[in-house]
């Protein structure tokens, strides 16, 4: 499994309302228990015109089928090649 | 070569050429059948007029499907080699018709353009003559085309073409065969007894006389064809070689490639040209008749007809520039049945024909493109995608569902939820256009389901507005309103100006048709408007435009509707958005109708309605105009069969907006002849048709028709304007409504519910309109009820007066002979000032004068006043 950072472009979706983050966390959550690959999806980041998500899947396409599943866009999806934080300096 | 009975035809083009001379240029349109000489004509003509004009010629191919602007590729060698770069580089089609007609009108000598066999022409190119036809008055160019009229009769958009020029502009002459006796003269001089034979034969076709007196065998042979094949027969084997190959290419074949084929044919060519069998034309060879290609090419057996194509389609795979002409190829590659040549190269020609605007054509490649495409291709779905789209814009709407629905399966099983969404509400408005509604309505809430995830997509921004759509044009304004306000939000916060535009109109146009005040309604249609024009969103102004028209007449506010009709109309008349204008024009005439203007109503009734190609719901507005007229001025015959068919094709609409006007305009007929209510229709519309009959202007308009029939009403319905008022008894605020929106009709109808004073006068407008028919049936209401001095119909003196001033306007005449001003004349006859001035205006037109005192004048020279 990899993990992945997709880029959601979407203008103004740091005004969308919390029962639209609901349906959209719905969405995407039914599509992951509809795919026969292994998915997981991890938290997604809402900004002013932006949607990151951090997901856990076999591969890139996966990530694209779960988007085309859902009808999200997905503009840009890149693979997450390592992961520091401050105890990296250590 | 004498020709034979085709002086007439001859003296016409010379009296255009010497009106082309004198700086007036004209169209002219040849048609006839195959061989009847149409071509012999044109050259006779031009070789008249050789040296003394400028003579440009392009011709329109049989090929599987033509060129896009395949005659402009023609004349542009001839005319000026930089429109060459221009055709294969620019795909603006504005720019490409504009340029040529600069190259047209270059000073100089005059032009004679020639366009053959436009039955076969592409939608572009139909467009450029269209284009050019209009602006040809303008232009020192005498614009000569040929086409088969037996064929024009199956294309659509040259059928259409002719009932879009304007008269005067063109001339359409079907050129005739020969008669009986001239082919018994010419059997005569070929030294044959008699030309009964050939004449039965050939019934007078010219090219099939000519092949056969020719005399290649001996006697007359049993068929035309043989004459041909004897000659074929006869010659060597390079020469059949030579003439297989040239019979299997519509569009000719230049020298160089003759002898890349085969380096002995150049050498043939030479007897074949002598003997005229053979011409030549811009360095292109051709038979001297297509019918003469056509014999020889199905002479052939299909195997060798096969690999001939094949041959010459490698050929052209070989040489690079003839990627220029596409349909040729594809043609080809069809025929030579080589299937991956097709699949990859019809989808490039598709592109390039719909780039150009030739859709039908666009649409005939992308389905051969889908026939000769891998099944298992994933760019298949793009293909029936593309193929339902061109369909769609070419009115050919069952194909076009059911490509759609192949599109809708495929991303279905690849899962693709936002294209899935899309592809259902497509398939909804194709649903809608064959008058489905209910499939359509399923369909668009379908969409609106698979779409929605809470992701503000443009694809569900459109599903709520095609919904929104469909439930106002079903007149549910509940749904419309729903729906409609979801695609505003959602447009606005993607700032999609182009959906903002539609939803609006939408939520506009339900808000106008069920509310006694239009003023928040209109609002949104206005800004629907603003925002289109700003964006040059064409589609979407004229939309607005007929919307905005179509509310004023509904709701009965005759200036403001005159106002936006006026801008409207130029608007789509200067973008070629024909069925709009077509549309608004249906709906202006029932204005034309209502205010007494009925030679100019009946004209342009009669004018949308000889359109053959007119969709319904142009049609009807312009059948139940016309059907109205006829009962009001008396001729309940035409009426009659006007409203049987206004029933037969409404219903097809299940639209109260079809449907209503057709059944009011049958309960006027009923009220006026006392012939039997169209009971059965009204209750099943009563029952079904409407979501809402509360504030509706539709439901106002039938009961007001049902009330005035003595029909029993639904109770408790909030009816809406100055129907209610009258329906209620307030006649007289009734109307003065009437008057002030300009509706002269139900101003008169409503003084009828007054007191004697205001009948009679009700009954003088409705003569001074020519509504007889009406008036007489209230006269003899009136004198059962014992009312006596009833004016009597316009006489005949003023009927005849030379100015065709009406009765009431020579009775303002004389008020204003002695001196009278408006208001005074007001009082004097019971009209408002307005009504006044609107009188005057017209006396003055009538008179050709400016003021009033001239206007006194005028009218005592004439004899008018005394």
């Amino acid at each position: 499994m990899k993990k992945f950072i997709i880029e959601r472009e979407l203008p103004g979706a740091g005004k969308l309302t919390p029962s639209e983050l609901k349906s959209i966390a719905t969405k995407s959550c039914e599509v992951v228990d509809n795919l026969e690959a292994q998915y997981h999806w991890i938290q997604t980041f809402v900004t002013d015109n932006k949607l990151y998500c951090v997901h856990i899947a076999p591969d890139r396409e996966t990530v694209l089928e779960h988007a085309r599943q859902g009808g999200f866009p997905a503009d840009k999806v890149s693979e997450v090649r390592s992961i520091m934080d401050p105890t990296t300096s250590a | 070569m004498e020709l034979v009975e085709r002086d007439a035809y001859l003296s016409m083009l010379a009296e255009q050429y010497q009106h082309l001379v004198n700086g007036v240029g004209h169209t002219v349109f040849l048609g006839g059948e195959a061989g009847v000489g149409k071509t012999s004509l044109v050259n006779r003509f031009l070789e008249g007029i050789a040296g003394k004009a400028k003579i440009y010629t392009g011709a329109c191919d049989s090929l599987f499907t033509p060129r896009p602007l395949g005659p402009l590729y023609d004349i542009a060698g001839q005319l000026d080699r930089s429109l060459l770069e221009l055709l294969r580089n620019e795909k603006d089609r504005a720019l490409i018709f504009t340029s040529f007609l600069q190259a047209l009108s270059t000073p100089g000598a005059p032009v004679v353009l020639v366009f053959e066999d436009i039955h076969w022409a592409d939608e572009a190119t139909i467009d450029f003559i269209k284009f050019l036809a209009r602006r040809i008055a303008r232009i020192p160019c005498l614009f000569l085309l040929t086409f088969r009229d037996e064929e024009a009769n199956f294309y659509i958009p040259l059928k259409a073409l002719f009932g879009e020029l304007p008269a005067g502009l063109f001339t359409k002459r079907i050129v005739q065969r020969l008669s009986r006796e001239a082919v018994d003269r010419m059997a005569l001089e070929k030294g044959y007894a008699s030309g009964k034979e050939v004449y039965a034969l050939t019934s007078g076709n010219p090219f099939y006389v000519t092949e056969i007196l020719a005399s290649y065998s001996p006697g007359i042979p049993e068929k035309v064809k043989d004459a041909i094949l004897t000659v074929f027969h006869g010659r060597d084997e390079t020469t059949q070689a030579l003439w297989e190959f040239l019979s299997i290419l519509p569009s000719g074949i230049d020298y160089k490639k003759a002898e890349q084929i085969d380096p002995h044919f150049p050498k043939g060519l030479e007897h074949c040209m002598r003997s005229g069998i053979i011409v030549s034309k811009n360095d292109f060879l051709y038979f001297k008749h297509e019918l003469y290609r056509i014999a020889i090419e199905e002479s052939m057996t299909p195997y060798r007809r096969k690999s001939l194509h094949h041959r010459i389609l490698q050929i052209m795979l070989d040489c690079p520039v003839e990627f220029n002409n596409l349909s040729e190829v594809v043609h080809h590659a069809r025929l030579a049945d080589d299937r991956a040549t097709v699949a990859r190269l019809a989808p490039q020609a598709a592109k390039e024909a719909a780039a150009l605007g030739a859709h039908l054509q666009a649409s005939k490649l992308y389905l051969t493109a889908i026939e000769y495409t891998d099944p298992t291709d994933p760019m298949l779905v793009e293909l029936y995608e593309r193929h339902a789209y061109e369909c769609y814009l070419t009115n050919q709407i069952a194909p076009a569902i059911a490509s759609q629905q192949i599109v809708l399966a495929m991303w279905r099983e690849r899962k693709v939820k936002l294209r899935e969404g899309d592809t259902l509400r497509f398939l909804s408005r194709l649903w809608w256009f064959s008058g489905h509604r209910e499939q359509s309505i399923a369909l668009a809430r379908e969409a609106i389901e698979v779409l929605e995830n809470g992701f503000p997509t443009r694809e569900r921004a459109l599903a709520y507005s095609n919904l929104a759509q469909l439930s106002m044009l079903a007149d549910d304004p509940a749904n419309t309103l729903l729906w409609g306000n979801k695609a505003i939000d959602l447009a606005q916060r993607m700032d999609d100006q182009e959906i903002l535009s539609h939803a609006l109109n939408n939520v506009g146009a339900v808000q106008i048709k069920f509310s006694n005040d239009a003023t928040e309604g209109a609002a949104k249609l206005q800004e629907s408007l603003a925002i289109a024009l700003k964006n040059g969103l064409h589609e979407h102004a004229a939309r607005a435009y007929t919307n905005l028209s179509y509310s004023y007449v509904l709701i009965r506010q005759y200036k403001k509707a005159t106002t936006f009709f006026d801008e409207g109309l130029k608007y789509c008349e200067e973008r070629d958005l024909k069925s709009w204008s077509y549309y608004m024009e249906s709906e202006r005439v029932k204005i034309l109708l209502d205010t007494g203007a009925w030679p100019e109503a009946e004209a342009l009734a009669l004018s949308l309605l000889s359109n053959a190609l007119q969709p319904i719901t142009t049609k009807i507005g312009a059948i139940v105009t016309l059907a109205r007229l006829k009962t009001r001025r008396g001729e309940f015959e035409e009426a009659r069969q006007l409203i049987e068919e206004g029933k037969r094709i409404a219903p097809q609409t299940s639209e109260a907006q079809r449907i209503v006007p057709v059944l009011t305009a049958a309960m006027e007929f009923s009220w006026i002849t006392g012939e039997p209510l169209p009971l059965e229709e009204l209750k099943g519309v009563e029952e079904s048709l409407f979501f809402q009959k509360d504030t509706s202007w539709h439901y106002t308009a039938l009961a007001y028709w049902m009330h005035k029939c003595r029909l029993p009403l639904t109770s408790n319905i909030d009816f809406v304007g100055p129907f209610r008022l009258e329906m209620e008894g307030h006649w007289k605020a009734a109307a003065e409504q009437w008057e002030e929106a300009g509706c002269r009709y139900e101003h008169a109808l409503a003084l009828l519910g007054g007191d004697e004073k205001h009948q009679k006068l009700g009954i003088l407008l409705l003569d001074e309109m020519g509504a007889t028919a009406t008036s007489e049936m209230l006269k003899l209401k009136l004198k059962g009820l014992g009312m006596r001095n009833i004016p009597r119909g316009p006489r005949e003196s003023t009927r005849n007066n030379p100015a065709q001033l009406t009765g009431r306007q020579i009775e303002i005449l004389n008020l204003l002979q002695g001196g009278a001003p408006n208001k005074e004349i007001a009082d004097k006859l019971f009209i408002s000032p307005k009504t006044v001035d609107h009188h005057i205006s017209a006396i003055l037109s009538k008179l050709e004068v400016t003021s009033r005192a001239k206007a006194v004048l005028e009218a005592q020279k004439l004899g008018i006043l005394k």
